[in-house]
């Protein structure tokens, strides 16, 4: 199934794209079924960036079904012209934060703390064993340096559409991803047991 | 680490975007939105319908009082007159209009009593009778137990 948020920020043809899930937005305000058509288009976006933020299934499912929800209830307001993935990712955020702070205390990276190192691995771990270390790291950012860095990072947003998601400057951002980038590169680090 | 090591993790990083979700969970939370939305539009519909029901019946409850007001008020007004109760005395009628429009309203309106004057028993009625003579007048007393009697 075409996903348009696979696209990239350049790709040219993420607005003929566009253009078709606004058809399909239209009609997802009456249609229940033409909304899940939405969903579909969305849900990578939504629920991928739900689970980096969270860190669990559980709580990305609350958080992404909240998230639909309120473009649901918000199909009619939101302006035609845009894209609804900048709102969403700014609506993923915001409910992340709620879900989070709900939680009276998450577990951090099970298994795993800084400066401890994992056997038998080195810099030759391949990309699965290194992604897998990476999202762990993530888990132990600070919540608004994880979003940065993951909305940056990860989702590839630009400086100033990652400042719009998170209500904050593009300089506070990028600070963040610079402090978020400095701890997981010290965090890897330690596990290689290597110096940074 | 150095930058090189460094680049292949934030390499790894980038490549966090290109996990599949699982399906399972995407259908989870689609089934989950989809449910919520219509046991959202299920109350609403059924908020409407109560409230479209009250109203009805408050309408029907209103109509039907009206209807039973009408027949009796109808009833009065088309009564034929020598069934009427006889009119008590010293009771003064209103001049009927000559058409009668609302028959409702009309027939609702309660004739008009006029408190009864207060008769002195034993004065006399005067009747004063002119005659062509100006220096003469005719003074006739009247009184309830006497067939009356000229001055």
């Amino acid at each position: 199934m075409a996903d348009p948020t696979d696209e990239g920020a350049s790709d040219p043809s993420r607005s003929r794209s566009q253009s078709g899930s606004f058809a399909a937005r239209d009609n997802a305000a009456v249609q229940p079924a033409a909304f899940e058509e939405l969903m579909v288009r969305y849900q990578r976006q939504v629920i991928g960036t739900a689970l980096r933020l969270l860190g669990n299934r559980d709580d990305a499912r609350d958080a992404a079904q909240e998230v639909f929800y309120r473009l649901y209830k918000h199909l009619g307001r939101l302006d035609p012209g845009h894209d609804p993935g900048r709102w969403l990712y700014r609506v993923t955020v915001n409910v992340c934060y709620d879900v989070r702070r709900k939680r009276t205390e998450l577990p951090l990276a099970e298994g795993w703390e800084a400066g401890t190192e994992a056997p038998g691995w080195d810099a030759s771990l391949d990309m699965e064993k290194r992604r897998d270390v990476l999202k762990r790291a993530l888990r132990r950012l600070p919540e608004k340096e994880r979003a940065a860095v993951v909305l940056r990072e990860v989702e590839g947003l630009s400086t100033a559409e990652v400042a719009e998601a998170l209500g904050s400057s593009e300089a506070t951002v990028r600070s963040q991803v610079s402090m978020a980038k400095v701890k997981l590169r010290n965090w890897c680090a330690a596990l290689l047991g290597r110096k940074s | 680490m150095n930058e090189r090591e460094w680049e292949q993790w934030e390499g790894a990083l980038r490549q966090l975007r290109d996990e599949p979700i699982d399906e399972a969970l995407s259908a989870e939370v689609r089934a989950g939105v989809l449910a919520r939305i219509r046991r959202e539009r299920w109350q609403r519909w059924t908020v409407w319908g109560a409230a479209a029901a009250a109203v009805l019946v408050a309408l029907g409850i209103t109509m039907m009082s009206r209807a039973k007001e009408a027949p009796a008020v109808q009833q009065a007004a088309n009564a034929p007159a020598n069934s009427r109760v006889p009119d008590p005395p010293h009771v003064v009628r209103p001049a009927q209009p000559a058409v009668l429009t609302p028959v409702a309203k009309k027939a609702a309106r309660r004739p008009r009593v006029v408190p009864a004057r207060p008769r002195l028993a034993k004065e006399p009625m005067k009747i004063h009778m002119m005659t062509d003579d100006p220096g003469l007048v005719i003074i006739w007393l009247v009184g309830e137990d006497s067939e009356g009697g000229g001055e």
